[in-house]
C-alpha cells in the first residue's frame, strides 16, 4: 500500500497540467469550483489525478464535474490501482462533512453509467448517479480507511 | 460533437470502455435545456428523499460528519478546545438525543462519573474508548475517542510549566551533558 494526499490544487498547478501529456481534460475551466489533486507522498510534484467538486448546499450535495486521472495509471500499463475510487471516496468524506449525508452525485456519459453503478455503488437518481448515506460511508471505508 | 466526446473518441483508441470508467467521470454531451430539464427533476426528487429521511439515516450522518471531523483534527497540529474528549462526547450525546442518565445506563457508567467526564474533572479509561465504539455501532473507532485525549495530554505536558518546575525538584543525580 502506498500513501497518497489529496489537497486542493492551486492555478500553478492547474497550469502544469495543461502541459501535460498525461492529462487531456480543460481543467482551467474548473477552477470556478472546487479542484483537488491527487499525488503521492514521496513524489508531491506529480500529479496523479484530479478531481473537479460543485458544491450544491441548497440541495445538500457535491456533484463531481470531472475525475481524470494521468494517462500512465489508466489500463495495463497502470502500477497504482484505486486512484479514482481514492478521489471519490474524498468526496464522499467532504460530503459528510458539510452535512450532506455524504450525498455525491455525477451525470455521466450515457454509455459508462453501468460502470459506475457496479464498480461504486451509484444508483440511478433521475437522470444523475449518486451515492448517500450507507453506500457512501462504504466507499470511504474502502478507498480512504480509518487511519 | 462536443468537446468531452472529442476527447472520449481519442480515450477510445488508447483504453477499453471499463478502462476509461476507471479513471475518467464526465459529463456526457448535452443541450443547455436538456441540463436544466435534469436538474429539475432532480431538485424534486432529492426534495422528496430529503423530507423522507430516516432517524438511522440523520443519526448515520451526523456521526460520520463527526468522525471525519475529528480524522481532519487528528492531521492537525495543536490541541483544540472543541475536540476535547468531552466536548465531543457532549456532542454525541446530543446527536443521539439522550439523556445524560440514560446515556450513562447505556455505557454502565455512573451519572457522577459521567458527569465528571463531561466536564473535563476526570479523564476517559481506555475501556470506556471501547464501550463508546461500541455503543456507536463503531463509526466512530475506540483510537479515535483515545487521540483527543491524547492530543489534550501532549498539549499538558508541553505547556505546564508549573508542574514541570515541581516535580523538577523530586529529581535526584540528574544526569548532564556537557554542550
Amino acid at each position: 500500500m502506498v500513501e497518497v494526499f489529496i489537497e486542493e490544487a492551486t492555478s500553478k498547478d492547474i497550469a502544469k497540467i495543461r502541459k501535460h501529456p498525461g492529462f487531456s481534460f480543460d481543467w482551467e475551466q474548473e477552477l470556478g469550483h472546487e479542484v483537488y489533486k491527487l499525488y503521492l507522498k514521496e513524489d508531491e510534484n506529480e500529479i496523479l489525478g484530479l478531481l473537479s467538486l460543485k458544491d450544491y448546499p441548497e440541495e445538500l450535495r457535491v456533484h463531481i464535474n470531472l475525475i481524470e486521472i494521468t494517462k500512465t495509471q489508466v489500463g495495463k500499463e497502470k502500477t497504482l490501482d484505486n486512484i479514482a475510487g481514492c478521489l471519490i471516496g474524498f468526496a464522499c468524506a467532504s460530503a459528510f462533512k458539510r452535512g450532506y449525508g455524504g450525498f455525491v452525485s455525477l451525470l455521466p456519459k450515457t454509455r459508462l453509467i453501468h460502470h459506475y453503478q457496479d464498480k461504486y455503488g451509484f444508483r440511478q437518481y433521475g437522470r444523475l448517479l449518486a451515492v448517500e448515506y450507507e453506500s457512501s460511508k462504504q466507499l470511504i471505508d474502502k478507498y480512504i480507511g480509518d487511519e | 460533437m462536443n468537446k468531452y466526446d472529442t476527447i472520449y473518441e481519442h480515450l477510445l483508441e488508447e483504453f477499453t470502455v471499463e478502462e476509461i470508467a476507471g479513471a475518467y467521470i464526465f459529463s456526457g454531451d448535452l443541450e443547455k435545456n436538456e441540463q436544466t430539464e435534469i436538474e429539475e427533476e432532480f431538485r424534486k426528487l432529492r426534495a422528496k428523499a430529503l423530507l423522507e429521511r430516516t432517524e438511522e439515516q440523520r443519526l448515520l450522518s451526523e456521526l460520520m460528519r463527526m468522525k471525519l471531523l475529528m480524522r481532519d483534527y487528528f492531521e492537525r497540529s495543536g490541541f483544540e478546545e472543541a475536540f476535547s474528549f468531552s466536548k465531543q462526547l457532549e456532542q454525541y450525546i446530543k446527536i443521539l438525543g439522550r439523556s445524560h442518565k440514560e446515556f450513562a445506563e447505556d455505557v454502565d457508567l455512573h451519572p457522577t462519573k459521567l458527569s465528571r467526564l463531561l466536564n473535563d474533572r476526570e479523564n476517559p479509561n481506555v475501556e470506556l474508548t471501547y464501550r463508546l465504539e461500541t455503543h456507536c455501532g463503531n463509526i466512530i473507532p475506540a483510537v479515535y475517542w483515545w487521540k483527543l485525549l491524547a492530543k489534550r495530554m501532549e498539549e499538558n505536558v508541553r505547556t505546564d510549566d508549573e508542574m514541570r518546575q515541581t516535580e523538577k525538584q523530586r529529581v535526584r543525580n540528574q544526569l548532564r551533558f556537557s554542550a
